[in-house]
C-alpha cells in the first residue's frame, strides 16, 4: 500500500480529536429527533474501502485518491474537505478515516462520461473547470457501518449530471454527505437513489454560489422491512438569479420508516431566485411511518419560493378500478406503485442514467 | 422606496391604543418570583390550598425547565424585573358605572362598552392582573351558561372548574406555561351548557397598563355536548420603551358535537413579549376552530393546537401574521390526530415588512391506528421589501397508512402584474398594494363578524402607511 502524504495524514488526526471530542448526537436534539440514532453503533474495519472506476476520456483526471495525492497534490489539498467541513461525530469519523475514494478533474471545454464503484465508503472529488460537461454514476454497495462522502465544484458554464445509486447489504448502516457548489451559469443536475441497507442518512447541502447557477435534486427511496431512510436536503442560495428544483419521491411498507427534510435558504440579497421542493411518500404497510419537514427561510422578497409536500396511501378507487380489470391486489398495487415513481424517472434525462434507477426503483 | 417610511409603521398606534392611565393599585407584589410571591399572590386571592399547591409545583417546574432552544431570542426577558401581579380594582363589576373611572375610560377610548351593546352576548376586561368587568346577556345566564373570570369560577363552580383545569395543558407543558399556572390571574371561564347555542359572540378583552408587567391570563372554555359557541379576544397596551410579559394558557375542550370558534386580535404594542400557549381537545364529532391573526408585540411565539381525540372531529385553524420594523411572529398551528376519521385544516398567511420576521411553525402527527384522517397545510407569505424575512417550518409525523396529509406553501412578493393593472385603473401604489394585502388575509376577514371585520381592516390599513410610494 502507498504511504499517504504528511498532510493527508494531519486531516486525520486532526478529525481523530474532533471525533472523540464530539459528542453522540442524542435523539432530542432537532436535527437527530426523527432519526433511530440511538441504536447506531459504529462499528467500522478500516481497510473495507474499495473503488472501481470506468470510462478515461482523452484529457481528463480520473484516478483514486491516494494516487491524486501524488500527481495532483496541490488540487486535492485545495478541495478536500472544501465543501463538506466537520459538522458532527459522523463527519468527523470520515474524516479520521479516509481510506480511499476518487479525483475528478474535467478541466475547461473537456466532455466526459464516468462510472465508479465504491464498496464500504469513500471520498470523491470531482472538480469541473469552465465550459466542460460530466455525466457521472456511481454505485456504492458494501455491508456495516460506513460513511461516503460526495464534495462536486461545477465550474463557470458547465454541466454536471451525477446519479448516485445505493445498493448496500441489508445490515449496512450509512451516513451519506453530497456537498455541492455551483459556480456562474453552471448546472447541476442530481439524482440520489436509496434502495440497500438498514440504516441511511443523506445530507445534500446544494450551495448555489454564481449568479444564473442552476440545479435539480431527484431523491428516491423504497423502504421495507425495517429500513429507516433519511434524506436531508438543502438548497442554499447566496447570490441573485438562482434556481433550484428538489423532489423526493418514496415509499415505505413492512415496518420501514422514512423522514425527508429540506430547506430552501435563500440569503439575503439573492433576489430574482426560483427555488422549488416537493416530497411525496406513500405508506403501503399499516407499521410503516413516514415523517417530513419541508422548510423555507426567505431573507430577500423578489424570490419565487414554495414547497408542497403529501403523505398518503394507494388511492382505493384507483385499486378498484384495476382489480375490476381481473388484476389481483399485488399486481394492481405495483402497476399504482410504478407510476407513482414514472414522472421523477422521467426526469433523469440520461436514459442510461433512467434505467439505472427504474430496475432500483421497480420491483 | 423611502426606507424611513418603510419603519413608520402602526404610526397611530400610541394614540389610539398605546396611551396610558394613572390608577390607583390596590395589590402589587415586588418584582421578581419566589415561592413568597406565589403564596401572596395566592392569599389575596383567597385560594384553597390545593390551589396554592398547584402554584408552588409549577413554579418549580417553571424553574426546571429550559428555555425554548429554537425559535427567537427571548434572552432579553428579564424575569427578576417583571411585576407578577399588579391589580388596581377592588372587585369586579357587574356594570361599567362601578368601574372605577380611570379604567373605564381605559375601555371606553377602547370602545368596548359600544361594542358589547351593538352585538356581543357578554364581555369581560381585565386591566393588568384582575378582571375589572365581566357581564353575560340574562337569556344566556338563565340557560345556564357560564361565562365569568377564571378566579370566580374557581370560587363559584369549584366542581367544574377542578374536573377540567389543566387537564389541556399540564403545568409541566413548557416553560411559559409552568409560568403561567404558578401565577396565572384573570382571563375567561367559560361553561356552555348541553345542546346551548350561544347565538353571538363572548368578548374577552385584555389590557395591560403597567410596564413591566406580567400578565399570565388563563382561559378555560368547556362545551358541553352539542353547544356552540364563538368567543373573540383582543387586546392592547400602552408603548412603553420598557416591555411586559403576556404568558397565558388557554384551554379549550369541546365535548360530543359541540362547536367552538376561538377568535384572536392580537394587537399589543411593539414592546411585549407575546408567549402563549392555546390547545383544545376536539371530543368525538366535535368542530373546534382557531382564527389567531398577529399584528402586535415585539415576540410572540404561538401555536394554537388542536387534539383531536373522539372520531369524526374536526379542526379549522387559520393563523395571520404581520411582522412589521423589530417584531417577530413567530406563530403556526398543531393538529394531532389521535382518533380516526378525523379531519384538519391549517391556512396560515403572512406579512413581513420592514425588516420584520415572520415564521410558520406547525405541525400534524397521526397516531397509529388513526385511519382515514385528513390533513391539508397551505401557507402563504409575502414579503413586501427586501430587508424583511419569512420561515415556513412545518412538521408532519405521520405513523398510519390509510390517512391523506398534504403540505404547500409559497412565499412572494406582491405581483408586479397585480399592482399594474390596479394602478392602471387609478389607484395609487399605496392605495392598491393596501388592497392587494386585504385581499390576501380575505379567507380571514370572511370569517370574522362584520364590526370586526372592518375593525382588523382598519388594522392593517393602519399597518400598510407609508409602506409604499
Amino acid at each position: 500500500m502507498i504511504k499517504e502524504p504528511n498532510w493527508l495524514a494531519e486531516i486525520r488526526n486532526k478529525a481523530q480529536e474532533e471525533f472523540l471530542r464530539l459528542p453522540f448526537p442524542q435523539e432530542r436534539e432537532e436535527e437527530w429527533r426523527y432519526s433511530n440514532i440511538g441504536k447506531i453503533k459504529i462499528d467500522f474495519k478500516s481497510g473495507d474501502s474499495e473503488v472501481m472506476i470506468d470510462g478515461d476520456d482523452e484529457g481528463i483526471v480520473f484516478t483514486d485518491m491516494i494516487s491524486a495525492t501524488r500527481t495532483h497534490t496541490d488540487m486535492v489539498k485545495k478541495h478536500l474537505g472544501k465543501a463538506l467541513k466537520i459538522n458532527d461525530k459522523f463527519s468527523a469519523f470520515h474524516y479520521a478515516n479516509i481510506a480511499n475514494g476518487i479525483f475528478v478533474f474535467v478541466p475547461d471545454n473537456k466532455t466526459a462520461r464516468l462510472s465508479s464503484k465504491i464498496t464500504g465508503g469513500g471520498h470523491t472529488i470531482i472538480i469541473t473547470g469552465k465550459n466542460s460537461k460530466l455525466e457521472y454514476i456511481e454505485e456504492y454497495t458494501g455491508s456495516g457501518f460506513m460513511t461516503d462522502v460526495v464534495e462536486i465544484f461545477v465550474g463557470e458554464n458547465s454541466k454536471v449530471s451525477f446519479a448516485s445509486v445505493q445498493n448496500c447489504d441489508s445490515d449496512a448502516i450509512i451516513f451519506s454527505f453530497k456537498e455541492a457548489v455551483l459556480d456562474r451559469n453552471s448546472i447541476a443536475n442530481f439524482a440520489f437513489g436509496s434502495f440497500g441497507s438498514a440504516f441511511h442518512r443523506v445530507k445534500s447541502n446544494t450551495t448555489l454560489a454564481g449568479e444564473g447557477a442552476s440545479s435539480e435534486t431527484l431523491c428516491m427511496f423504497r423502504g421495507n422491512k425495517k429500513q429507516y431512510t433519511d434524506f436531508t436536503v438543502n438548497s442554499h442560495h447566496l447570490v441573485p438569479h438562482t434556481n433550484n428544483n428538489i423532489l423526493s419521491k418514496g415509499t415505505v411498507m413492512d415496518e420501514a420508516s422514512s423522514i425527508f427534510r429540506g430547506l430552501i435558504r435563500i440569503e439575503k440579497g439573492a433576489q430574482q431566485t426560483d427555488s422549488y421542493l416537493a416530497d411525496h411518500t406513500l405508506i403501503l404497510s399499516e407499521t410503516a411511518k413516514s415523517d417530513s419537514i419541508p422548510s423555507l427561510q426567505i431573507e430577500a422578497n423578489d424570490v419565487k419560493a414554495s414547497h408542497g409536500a403529501t403523505v398518503g396511501q394507494i388511492d382505493e378507487e384507483q385499486l378498484f378500478y384495476l382489480m375490476c380489470r381481473g388484476l389481483s391486489r399485488e399486481e394492481a398495487e405495483q402497476i399504482i406503485v410504478d407510476g407513482f415513481f414514472e414522472p421523477i424517472l422521467d426526469k433523469i434525462n440520461d436514459k442510461i442514467f433512467q434505467e439505472k434507477f427504474r430496475t432500483s426503483v421497480i420491483r | 422606496m423611502d426606507n424611513n417610511s418603510l419603519l413608520d409603521i402602526r404610526s397611530d398606534y400610541d394614540e389610539k391604543f398605546g396611551f396610558n392611565v394613572d390608577v390607583k393599585t390596590v395589590h402589587q407584589t415586588k418584582k421578581g418570583f419566589s415561592p413568597d410571591v406565589v403564596k401572596e399572590i395566592s392569599s389575596i386571592k383567597n385560594e384553597p390550598e390545593w390551589m396554592t399547591q398547584f402554584r408552588l409545583h409549577a413554579l418549580e417546574a417553571f424553574l426546571r425547565k429550559p428555555m425554548p432552544k429554537w425559535g427567537p431570542d427571548l434572552s432579553n426577558i428579564n424575569f427578576d424585573n417583571i411585576t407578577y401581579y399588579l391589580s388596581a380594582s377592588k372587585n369586579k363589576a357587574k356594570s361599567w358605572e362601578d368601574v372605577p373611572q380611570e379604567i373605564k375610560n381605559t375601555f371606553d377610548r377602547l370602545g368596548i362598552p359600544e361594542s358589547e351593546k351593538k352585538f356581543l352576548a357578554g364581555v369581560e376586561a381585565q386591566f393588568d392582573s384582575e378582571v375589572v368587568y365581566s357581564k353575560l346577556r340574562e337569556d344566556l345566564e338563565k340557560l345556564g351558561v357560564i361565562f365569568c373570570s377564571t378566579d370566580q369560577a374557581l370560587k363559584e363552580h369549584p366542581e367544574l372548574f377542578k374536573k377540567f383545569f389543566a387537564t389541556v395543558v399540564p403545568s409541566e407543558d413548557n416553560k411559559f406555561a409552568a409560568l403561567n399556572s404558578a401565577f396565572w390571574s384573570g382571563g375567561s371561564f367559560v361553561y356552555v351548557p348541553k345542546n346551548v347555542h350561544v347565538p353571538i359572540p363572548l368578548q374577552a378583552y385584555f389590557r395591560i397598563n403597567s410596564k413591566e408587567l406580567g400578565q399570565f391570563e388563563r382561559t378555560l372554555i368547556i362545551a358541553d355536548e352539542g353547544s356552540r359557541v364563538h368567543y373573540i379576544e383582543g387586546c392592547s397596551a400602552p408603548s412603553y420603551s420598557a416591555g411586559s410579559l403576556h404568558a397565558a394558557v388557554v384551554e379549550v375542550i369541546a365535548l360530543e358535537g359541540a362547536h367552538v370558534r376561538y377568535t384572536t386580535l392580537q394587537n399589543w404594542s411593539n414592546n411585549v413579549y407575546n408567549l402563549v400557549t392555546k390547545r383544545a381537545f376536539a371530543h368525538k364529532n366535535a368542530i373546534v376552530e382557531w382564527l389567531d391573526a398577529n399584528i402586535g408585540s415585539r415576540i410572540t411565539m404561538k401555536f394554537p393546537s388542536v387534539y383531536l381525540i373522539g372520531e369524526n372531529a374536526k379542526a379549522d385553524m387559520m393563523s395571520i401574521a404581520f411582522a412589521g420594523h423589530g417584531q417577530i411572529q413567530d406563530t403556526g398551528a398543531k393538529a394531532v390526530h389521535m382518533a380516526p376519521n378525523t379531519t384538519s385544516s391549517i391556512v396560515s398567511k403572512s406579512i413581513s415588512k420592514g425588516g420584520g420576521r415572520t415564521t410558520y411553525r406547525g405541525l400534524v402527527r397521526v397516531e397509529k391506528g388513526c385511519t382515514n384522517v385528513k390533513s391539508n397545510v397551505r401557507c402563504d407569505a409575502l414579503l413586501l421589501d427586501e430587508n424583511s424575512i419569512s420561515d415556513t417550518i412545518p412538521y408532519m409525523e405521520i405513523n398510519e397508512k390509510k390517512v391523506s396529509i398534504g403540505h404547500e406553501a409559497s412565499v412572494g412578493k406582491i405581483g408586479e402584474e397585480q399592482l399594474f393593472y390596479l394602478m392602471s385603473r387609478g389607484l395609487s401604489e399605496q392605495e392598491a398594494t393596501g388592497l392587494i394585502v386585504r385581499g390576501f388575509f380575505d379567507c380571514f376577514t370572511k370569517q370574522l363578524p362584520l364590526e370586526y371585520a372592518v375593525e382588523f381592516n382598519r388594522l392593517i390599513e393602519m399597518e400598510m402607511e407609508g409602506s409604499v410610494g
